[in-house]
């Protein structure tokens, strides 16, 4: 792979990696947007405002502050119920028939019912026998309040929103899932609830500017249940990451046996390891050689400390890298003798393969800890920093390899002339200056 | 076998199957047709080919272009199979012995078998699909940026001594390099910011996990409102997903144990048919086999090479040593020359050398976030003792699977710090160089630009 072919690579990684960043914030902000539902109130109907009594207008309005603040305490309290639910159903509980007996209070002829559906039909039944109006009407106009959250529903999110609401009810069991659906009792309500959505939308646009319509921001119902998901996955994480460090004695002793039956003796090295190992060892020779370069480089030219200094920082300078590479070429020996073991044994004319990532270290492992942040400033300097320090690898890399490979501009033509003026500002803003600026070359002719 | 383990084994085998199949492994056969191949049906040859296989296509990736993986070319199948097992560490004769066979009805089913469990005890292998799954479908966690290593083939760019690249000597290389290497700054430059806008959100999308969170009210939601919450459904059906296969996870844990005795009896019954039939009777087969790839030779030159350098190393090193050591021989004061520096002076020269090859030590070493991470916001304890954050190597903690960000953000910045000091010498070395070059141009004059 030449030089520009692994600048490419690195360019086509960058793009995907961002565009990857991009479709994550996209889908962030989906679901911030998708938290909040707005919805429309229309406290009247098209044409039912003649219909309805001013007391039941009343009644109307007060039961729909009460099935908000309802619907307000119970999404936070039931939250709180996951938690702990022994303590605070009870005070729940006490909230909910607190908030029953006003709403009793208000309409007066309505039982305590399972849904509340049947409350409001009732109610609405009420009205019906009382006014005779249509039977589609008084639902958009009783079910109001129960429709907040409909607006946006297909008729499953409908219902889980009316199972929400009917969850108001203390005796009602909170619903989780958001397709769980609590049967409302009729049977038509599903077509009455899918036909009242799209009237209710026209319905909104319509009395837009008519009667009252009040814009609110309710949370969206499917809310607490991704919460509660959410939470799941993270105890489930945390088992899964106590489970990893447990290890399996069953499991070693089958490796065991079924290694004692290979035919031959082979290193317990398998060559994936070695071949990874190969790559650090590399990296790490390169690192020395440049390392040794830079420091003789430094020890002509240098003018920090006094000579003596000098001397001796060299001196320990080239002591360490020779300790250093020692230790690689005993690793690198012992690597070698492996992998020339396996080598003699495979029959040969196996294809190259590469472990997909890192999977094969036995000591560490693979999976995402948990990572504990306490502020977002923290988070996100705490990914910045890992980007740059990615990025400072990187450069790191390209810029041994650019020395390595672009040395031959100079190095290896002793009698030429040289590369020229071009050329050479061209090396210097690449390799010393890492391409941000450029040097100047300035003719300097002694005019006669 | 009693009655109640085999159910117990069905039990534990269908609980892997149904692990293997929610990490996205294809053609997964019925725990059934393990119990055959336990037995070396034959007709559990093809579901056991097909599960090893598409196993294997998830652990490793192909280096040449010798086979698509797509393609239905079972031998070439085979030889895929051959190499990867060979990889992993497998030793078996089918493997690697010396008469391979070239074509798949061929290898037994047991063998099979027994591969299959292998390459599921070799490592993590089963984390590593889980992990890359968490980051798949979990929105909010942070993956790792490039796939754990080096960039691939990086140290054959650098072997490539001077006068092998001719094509490196002409100018319009240089300049192609030079725009390549601006768009990659320009492109980190986006990254950077990309990411600082992600963190924006994943930290907002987080804070409203916890219920106290107050919704709201947003701005720009006009157009949004007729959007049904679908993009809350979406994540919603993600996250239940990933607990699916979370608990399917947790599930395999229980019954792995008992997993790995079923399959030491399946080694069992196979050393028991293998004693009947002696291996040195095989026939020698035709020497000819039909599958190869010429492209097998990579190791070995990433071997002769990495032994070539540590050898020009080490002898460069050994001579100027002995160079050195000659000079302050026959300079005045000789080795006195070192022994007049202060004491403090001393420890100071020997501080700073060795922080600077502890740091080249160090950047070799994984990053602590190098497996990516899930983040999760820490309610602010004010009563937490001070001590608990230093007690314990970081290393520890991370093995506990639980990560501090200071801890983290500490761990960066050293590494920041030393990366930066090593990419300071090189260049600094190149200007060196270079002036060096330009001193040697006639009436040409170097003027470096000013430092900003």
């Amino acid at each position: 792979m030449s030089l520009l072919q692994a600048v490419d690579e690195a360019i086509k990684m960058c793009k995907a990696e961002e565009s990857r960043l991009t479709e994550n914030i996209r889908q962030c902000k989906e679901i911030l947007h998708s938290m909040r539902t707005r919805v429309t109130e229309t406290a009247a109907a098209v044409g039912t405002k003649d219909d309805i009594q001013p007391e039941e207008k009343q009644e109307i309005e007060l039961l729909e502050q009460v099935l908000k603040k309802a619907l307000k305490i119970r999404s936070t309290s039931e939250v709180h119920k996951e938690r702990q639910p022994n303590e605070r159903k009870n005070k729940a509980l006490v909230n909910h028939t607190g908030k029953e007996e006003d709403k009793r209070k208000l309409v007066k002829s309505v039982p305590l019912s399972e849904t509340s559906k049947k409350a409001i039909d009732r109610r609405r039944a009420g009205g019906n026998v009382t006014h005779g109006v249509p039977w589609t009407r008084p639902v958009l106009v009783r079910k109001g309040p129960t429709a907040h959250p409909v607006v946006n529903g297909r008729p499953s999110v409908s219902k889980s929103a009316q199972a929400r609401i009917s969850s108001t009810r203390p005796q009602q069991k909170m619903c989780v899932k958001a397709t769980d659906a609590e049967e409302p009792s009729e049977d038509n309500s599903p077509s009455v609830s899918s036909q009242e959505v799209p009237a209710y939308g026209e319905d909104g646009e319509v009395t837009a500017g008519s009667v009252r319509s009040e814009e609110q921001w309710i949370q969206s119902p499917l809310l607490p249940a991704w919460r509660a998901q959410r939470t799941k996955q993270k105890r489930l994480w945390r088992k899964v990451l106590t489970q990893q460090s447990k290890p399996v004695p069953e499991r070693t002793k089958f490796t065991e046996r079924l290694r004692d039956t290979f035919p031959s003796e082979l290193p317990t090295v398998c060559p994936a390891d070695i071949t990874r190992e190969l790559d650090v060892l590399t990296q790490r020779c390169l690192d020395l050689t440049h390392c040794f370069n830079a420091e003789l480089q430094a020890q002509k030219h240098s003018d920090s400390g006094t000579l003596r200094e000098r001397e001796y920082e060299s001196f320990r300078m080239l002591e360490g890298l020779e300790r250093m590479t020692a230790e690689v070429i005993t690793c690198a020996d012992q690597r070698k003798k492996d992998w020339e073991s396996w080598d003699m044994r495979i029959s040969g004319g196996l294809c190259p393969v590469r472990r997909r990532s890192e999977w094969g270290a036995p000591a560490g492992s693979c999976l995402p800890p948990v990572l504990s942040y306490s502020s977002g400033a923290e988070l996100r300097e705490l990914e910045s920093q890992r980007l740059r320090v990615e990025q400072l690898q990187q450069a790191v890399h390209l810029q041994q390899a650019m020395t390595d490979s672009l040395a031959s501009y100079w190095s290896s033509r002793p009698g030429a002339d040289g590369p020229s003026a071009v050329v050479l500002r061209g090396l210097y803003s690449l390799l010393a200056e890492g391409g941000l600026q450029f040097p100047s070359l300035v003719l300097d002719s002694e005019s006669d | 076998m009693p009655r109640e383990n085999s159910v117990k084994v069905k039990e534990v085998i269908t609980s892997l199957c149904k692990l293997l199949s929610v990490l996205s492994v294809e053609s997964i056969p019925t725990a059934e047709a393990f119990r055959r191949a336990k037995f070396n049906r034959k007709d559990a040859t093809v579901d056991m080919r097909s599960l090893l296989s598409s196993l294997l296509q998830k652990a490793f990736a192909l280096d040449c272009a010798c086979w698509d993986f797509g393609d239905q070319d079972y031998d070439m199948q085979l030889l895929f199979v051959r190499s990867a097992l060979c990889y992993c560490g497998y030793g078996a004769p089918w493997v690697v012995g010396p008469w391979p066979p070239s074509h798949t009805e061929e290898v037994g089913t047991r063998d099979l078998l027994l591969a299959f469990g292998w390459v599921l005890s070799s490592g993590n292998l089963l984390d590593f699909m889980l992990s890359e799954k968490v980051h798949q479908l979990d929105t909010l966690s942070s993956a790792p940026l490039i796939p754990q290593g080096l960039i691939p083939g990086q140290p054959e760019v650098a072997a490539h001594g001077p006068g092998e690249d001719a094509s490196v000597k002409k100018d319009p290389v240089l300049q192609a390099l030079q725009w390549q290497y601006g768009k990659l700054r320009l492109q980190w430059k986006c990254l950077l910011s990309a990411q600082e806008e992600r963190s924006k959100f994943t930290h907002r999308v987080i804070s409203s996990i916890s219920p106290s969170a107050v919704c709201q009210p947003h701005l720009t939601g006009s157009h949004y409102s007729n959007m049904t919450s679908t993009a809350l459904d979406k994540e919603l059906e993600r996250i239940q997903a990933l607990n699916g296969i979370l608990e399917a996870y947790l599930d395999w844990n229980l019954h792995e144990a008992l997993f790995w005795c079923w399959m030491d009896s399946v080694i069992d019954s196979s050393l028991a048919d293998a004693s009947s039939v002696d291996p040195a009777d095989w026939p020698p087969r035709e020497q000819a086999v039909t599958v190869r790839c010429p492209h097998g030779d990579e190791t070995r030159r990433a071997v002769k090479r990495l032994d070539e350098m540590l050898l020009r190393l080490q002898t460069e090193l050994r001579a100027r040593r002995i160079e050195q050591s000659t000079l302050t021989l026959t300079s005045e004061g000789g080795r006195q020359g070192a022994s007049r520096l202060s004491e403090s002076q001393r420890m100071e020269v020997e501080k700073k050398v060795s922080g600077y090859l502890e740091g080249l030590r160090f950047t070799n070493t994984s990053a602590v976030t190098s497996r990516g991470f899930l983040p999760c916001l820490q309610n602010p304890q004010p009563t937490k003792p001070p001590h608990r954050l230093h007690t314990g190597e970081p290393g520890l903690e991370v093995t506990a699977g639980k990560l501090q960000a200071s801890t983290a953000l500490d761990e960066l910045r050293a590494r920041e710090a030393v990366l930066r000091g090593q990419l300071e010498r090189l260049r600094q070395n190149m200007r060196v160089e270079m002036r060096r070059q330009a001193s040697t141009m006639e009436q040409m004059v170097l003027i470096p630009p000013i430092k900003r």
